[in-house]
């Protein structure tokens, strides 16, 4: 090798070691750009004249509004979340120890920060309370799966933890045997359990680059993969990928979200609402105000999508509307995540200022009758729900803050039993 | 990249523009990186890439060319951070015309932190071709569209910095004079 190729070859892989990818930045941005104006295109020129003063008035206007409003929740946020945050959770109590109560063969150390709400504080293992913690699921193994910068690991067993891979933070399920789904970047790759390589997807025969390409993903609990690729549905079969609907080649024919239920029932969104029946894609439009992000499929095939004023529930049939609780912030993009628990229940969390004009608001549960509220003042992070209903949430008191810690918070059946 | 959520996004929707900067963030943020070698620096030249891209969405003519242009407007953002916090390049001593080291000098593995150390004295327009040739594994004529400078701009570019890291590394590796570390403090 001569000394140029030696220097290019070095070069190359100083350039390609992994780093995680940091989120704050991109939260900020989407919060900035709810309050800036975009440049269009002025074909005339009095017109920048007429609205170049009035863009920079409002523009400062906004700015002047966000400065105050961020005086108010410095002074008096800070002051309401002291009391419930700061103090110690009782004088000189130690943390309560948990076993086979909130998680199966799992000895936790936590606290109570509400009747039947808990705080983690380690798995024996690890400290879970202190960690930047960036991603939560509740595995079709029956563990609890968190994502940190550097790996994955299952709570309290699992001592192998698994490297994450170059391109940041992937969305990731955890399958009956284990084994860890994760795409990043449209990549698809897995890592099965006793193993530290993982395994890039290969696409669809005929696919234009041989690896899998695509757009969202879903494991069923019965461990089936199923994703989405160029307009088209399908799952990972003993033979490779096994189209099951693609959609007319049309505008907005990339699907970005996928939901699959045990039953198998497939939404799939475009921006409208695509339900695959029979090999045929029905597509219905958005509710008043346009879809939000949080959205979700119930084990019985229902979906449930939010929208600016109000969620919705559909059947295949028939349309539901419920209003938001008071407590719930108007505005696109003030309900995420959105998950349905198996009794047929919801479950909100509220991002808090990630998105625009979003307020953290804490996890609310809906019963389909009455709403019950709990972690008020935290921003939501992540959050699932195992299929015995206890809810596992990823909060923080300001999602937009990297320095502060993501708690992973329990929220049992009985607090729920004990609020409705 | 999805060219109706690009048109979406242009004509304000900020739900598509969400679902966009979920999608480019991670490239975005690998690429700042790469070449400001700092988280902290990496994460705000991303930000303001982002900010940038929504504001000056709706004079991108072909949102088939997104990626593209994105990747050209977070370079300017970085060399725009670069400068605000004071990090340019130091210059350093050393013929860029003279030949390559004899071959021993290269003979052993080059270390790590002479590499980065090398590659953090580049300008910022050397590490951005660097990093979309070597890391993004596109052609020089692709990294001219993406910069919008000429083809032979860029392979100047890339034999330059190579060039001058090897001087750096060589400069590295020599013994250094008391004077020379007291006045580089």
């Amino acid at each position: 090798m001569t000394n140029d190729q030696a220097l290019d070859s070095a070069v190359r892989a100083l350039l390609r070691e992994p780093a995680v990818t940091r989120t704050g930045g991109l939260h900020r941005a989407l919060a900035r750009v709810g309050t800036t104006p975009q440049r269009r295109r002025r074909w005339w020129p009095f017109a920048v004249t007429n609205t170049g003063p009035r863009a920079r008035g409002v523009s400062m206007a906004s700015a002047v509004k966000f400065v105050v409003a961020a005086v108010i929740v410095a002074l008096f946020g800070g002051f309401l979340l002291a009391g419930v945050l700061t103090a110690p959770p009782g004088d000189e109590m130690a943390p309560a120890t948990t076993n086979d109560t909130i998680l199966p063969g799992v000895t936790l150390n936590v606290e109570e920060v509400e009747p039947g709400v808990f705080r983690v504080i380690d798995d024996g293992e690890r400290d879970i309370a202190k960690a930047n913690n960036t991603g939560i699921v509740a595995g079709h193994d029956g563990g609890i799966w968190l994502l940190r910068p550097q790996h994955f690991f299952r709570l309290g067993s699992e001592a192998h933890e698994w490297p994450v891979r170059k391109l940041g933070v992937p969305d990731f399920e955890v399958a009956p045997d284990g084994t860890v789904w994760a795409m990043s970047g449209g990549h698809l790759y897995s890592v099965g359990r006793g193993s530290d390589d993982w395994t890039r997807t290969k696409g669809p025969a005929g696919g234009f680059s041989g690896q899998f390409e695509g757009s969202a993903f879903w494991v069923t609990s019965d461990g089936t993969v199923w994703a989405t690729w160029e307009g088209v549905v399908g799952y990972l079969g003993a033979d490779g990928w096994q189209p099951v609907g693609e959609r007319p080649k049309r505008p907005h024919s990339q699907f970005h979200d996928l939901f699959v239920s045990d039953r198998g029932d497939i939404w799939a969104f475009t921006g409208d609402l695509e339900h695959l029946v029979d090999g045929a894609w029905r597509t219905y439009g958005s509710p008043d105000g346009g879809w939000s992000v949080g959205k979700a499929a119930g084990a019985d095939g229902t979906f449930w999508g939010t929208g600016r004023w109000d969620f919705v529930r559909f059947d295949g049939t028939e349309w539901t509307t419920f209003a938001w609780p008071d407590w719930v912030p108007d505005g696109r993009g003030t309900t995420d995540p959105l998950r349905a628990a198996r009794d047929g229940s919801i479950w909100v969390g509220t991002p808090g200022h990630r998105y625009p004009g979003s307020v953290c608001s804490g996890v609310g549960h809906f019963d389909g009758m009455s709403w019950s509220r709990y972690l008020p003042d935290l921003c939501v992070e992540a959050m699932d729900i195992t299929a015995d209903g206890v809810a596992w949430v990823l909060a923080s008191r300001d999602d937009t803050d990297d320095s502060l810690p993501r708690h992973v918070y329990v929220i049992t059946p009985e607090a729920v039993a004990a609020t409705e | 990249m999805d060219s109706d959520l690009v048109t979406r996004a242009q004509e304000g929707d900020q739900q598509s523009f969400t679902a966009l900067a979920h999608d480019a963030w991670g490239r975005l943020y690998q690429l700042a990186l790469r070449i400001l070698r700092d988280e902290d620096m990496a994460e705000e030249a991303a930000e303001e890439a982002l900010v940038t891209i929504w504001r000056k969405l709706p004079s991108l003519r072909e949102p088939s060319r997104f990626e593209a242009w994105s990747y050209r407007l977070l370079v300017n953002t970085c060399a725009s951070v670069a400068r605000r916090r004071g990090r340019q390049r130091r210059e350093i001593s050393g013929d860029m015309g003279r030949p390559p080291s004899a071959p021993d000098a290269f003979d052993a593995v080059i270390d790590r932190d002479e590499l980065e150390r090398g590659f953090r004295r580049l300008s910022v327009d050397q590490r951005a071709v660097l990093v979309l040739h070597h890391y993004l594994d596109m052609p020089v004529e692709t990294v001219a569209d993406v910069l919008g400078v000429p083809v032979g701009t860029v392979k100047s570019r890339v034999y330059r910095a190579l060039a001058q890291m090897r001087i750096a590394l060589d400069v590295d590796r020599q013994p250094r004079p008391t004077a020379y570390r007291e006045a580089s403090r």
